[in-house]
């Protein structure tokens, strides 16, 4: 039994993380744009086609492999750039509902694009050969990828978070999330900043999406599955928090995978029961501000 | 002749309605089954619509989780049809039950502003959702059958009838709230909500209001469409399908009376063709025409005229 809730727990560690990677993009657009950024979904959806079909065979070192997710993120981030600037940087200044619609467009274009390049089919995808093992921790066995999930999720919280708080960059960012017009007038440049916040949120779910796939499967359909339950994990979080993104997307993730096996029924809801509750007790989230 | 105009205009949008009416009156004299069934689409996604722009478009309540409502009123049909009661039953008890929900969902909804309403939605018709997949209740992931026993054969013109003129009551009870002094209040808290609160109005009460009609609309359109299926699964509470008659308001005229009926059309329709034509097309197609009407016509369909009309003014100027 406790080998049992141990590995429920490193499950739930390492799916929690890849949901980070996806909450944290829409954490950042909603606590810098106010954008309730739906797309982010095809992003994490675009990040794994690419990094699953740049990887040919299976017997791939672990070089090639982090190349490979590497270039799924880059995509991702590099189209998500393409589309700030082409179409959603037009939708800021509408009323919420439009940014809504205008995100949801764009994850439909990129699933559809998935859906007419790919096929409906589910991709195969594999853990390569050498992260299949398992590693020992104290008496404990614990899968190699797991491990690696978790770092990375941990490495982008770290990095995101410590870009944010301390570089020149960081505090431009604040200064648009207080008082865009403020910030504007003092000469900052808040068009790029919205730039690089969506390319970077489109990136980190590119990531994810390539660091999943091997474990929960690829279909065009997992652009709008995965997004609402980074929705709630930035809600229960804080939104603009990257801490509170990262606590709660791990919290989650345990949560969900220990429900699995104690009440599968709640398994699922508990997510959304967490936000409801989030919303009613403390609007502003763990962490939020 | 002001007299003449004034009548012309009060009556213009009605008279649109009348000739619909008309037009699905006559309809099944030309239309084979597929169609009448193509058709009994629309007029269950133009009811869904409908009850989505009553809160998004009309009052400003960004709604995301109008499929909870949906849902609830497609089950509600499905249960009811199984214990052998008359559908007719199950249709009022979609309504009532899509109402109640509502409600509920309105009480917590009343703590929250703008994005936390949108979240919120989210979350509960999501929950429903992800409960229904899990759970046995109703069959569970697999769905559950509708059994209309006493009611028309779906295959027939008379089922079409039933639709047609449950569908029109639906649409004039909507545009008899939009023209009621209940509707011009709601536009007014949808455009300065401070403002009415000072004029000494309610505008939580308003919006709950607000919220429990769209809900029993929503509930009356899933049970339609349980009844059309004849089949409903948990996919009904999924949030694409908030998100599709999100697109079908959008697509018609969100803060017009009729546009969400034209988008309903307009979305079902070019799926059905362009579905038979090239199906993995589909999806980007929706995609492109949601981000056009986006920038391009934000008011929807409804506006094209008179955007068109402006235009060829703007170019007509003299110097």
């Amino acid at each position: 039994m406790a080998l049992l809730t141990f590995l429920q727990i490193v499950d739930g560690l390492s799916q929690g993380s890849a949901l980070f990677l996806v909450a944290l993009g829409l954490s950042l657009t909603l606590g810098v744009m106010r954008l309730v950024n739906i797309s982010n979904g095809a992003f994490y959806m675009l990040g794994a086609y690419v990094s699953t079909l740049a990887v040919s065979q299976l017997n791939i070192s672990v070089w090639q492999m982090v190349l490979a997710i590497s270039f799924g993120g880059i995509v991702a981030g590099i189209v998500g750039a393409a589309v700030e600037a082409a179409f959603i940087q037009r939708l800021y200044a509408l009323p919420h509902l439009f940014p809504l619609l205008g995100t949801y467009a764009v994850l439909l274009i990129i699933q559809g694009f998935a859906v007419i390049t790919w096929g409906v089919e589910p991709l195969p995808t594999k853990i390569p050969d050498v992260l299949e093992g398992t590693l020992r921790i104290g008496r404990y066995p614990v899968s190699a990828y797991a491990l690696l999930l978790i770092g990375v999720g941990l490495v982008f919280a770290v990095l995101v978070g410590a870009i944010l708080t301390w570089s020149r960059f960081g505090r431009l960012v604040a200064a648009v999330t207080d008082d865009r017009d403020m910030a504007a007038m003092l000469g900052i440049n808040t068009k790029r900043i919205f730039l690089v916040m969506f390319s970077l949120s489109a990136f980190a779910a590119g990531i994810g999406g390539g660091l999943i796939a091997p474990l929960n499967g690829l279909t065009p359909e997992v652009a709008s599955t995965y997004v609402v339950e980074a929705f709630a994990v930035v809600i229960v979080g804080g939104i603009g928090s990257i801490m509170g993104t990262y606590i709660a997307s791990l919290v989650l993730g345990v949560l969900q995978s220990v429900l699995v096996v104690i009440e599968p029924s709640m398994a699922e809801v508990s997510i959304y029961l967490a936000m409801a509750a989030m919303m009613l007790l403390r609007p502003r989230g763990l962490f939020g501000r | 002749m002001t007299n003449l105009k004034g009548l012309v205009t009060r009556f213009y949008r009605p008279g649109g309605f009348v000739i619909l009416l008309a037009a699905g009156l006559l309809f099944p004299l030309i239309a084979n089954g597929a169609q009448l069934f193509l058709w009994e689409t629309v007029l269950l996604q133009a009811v869904f619509a409908l009850s989505v722009n009553l809160l998004v478009g009309h009052s400003g309540i960004a709604t995301f989780g109008q499929a909870a409502f949906f849902g609830i009123g497609a089950y509600a049909v499905a249960a009811i049809s199984q214990a052998g009661v008359a559908v007719i039953v199950g249709l009022v008890a979609a309504v009532i039950l899509g109402a109640a929900a509502s409600m509920v969902v309105a009480a917590i909804a009343a703590r929250a502003e703008g994005l936390g309403v949108m979240m919120l939605t989210l979350a509960v018709s999501q929950g429903l959702f992800s409960m229904m997949n899990r759970s046995n209740f109703m069959g569970g992931a697999n769905g559950t059958p509708v059994v209309l026993v006493d009611w028309f054969s779906t295959t027939s013109i008379a089922y079409w009838y039933a639709m047609l003129a449950i569908s029109a009551i639906a649409a004039l009870l909507m545009w008899v709230v939009l023209h009621s002094p209940f509707g011009l209040s709601m536009r007014a808290i949808r455009d300065d909500p401070l403002r009415v609160i000072h004029f000494g109005v309610s505008v939580r009460l308003f919006r709950a209001i607000t919220f429990v009609i769209a809900g029993g609309f929503g509930g009356l359109s899933g049970g339609l469409f349980a009844c059309t299926s004849q089949a409903v699964d948990p996919a009904v509470f999924n949030w694409t399908v908030s998100g599709s008659a999100l697109i079908m308001a959008l697509v018609g005229g969100l803060y017009s009376t009729w546009g969400p009926v034209l988008g309903a059309i307009m979305i079902v329709l070019l799926n059905y063709y362009l579905s038979t034509l090239a199906p993995a097309l589909w999806t980007f197609f929706l995609g492109l025409v949601v981000a056009v009407m986006v920038i391009a016509l934000p008011q929807g369909l409804v506006s094209a005229p008179d955007r068109v009309r402006s235009l060829v003014h703007h170019f007509r100027r003299p110097k």
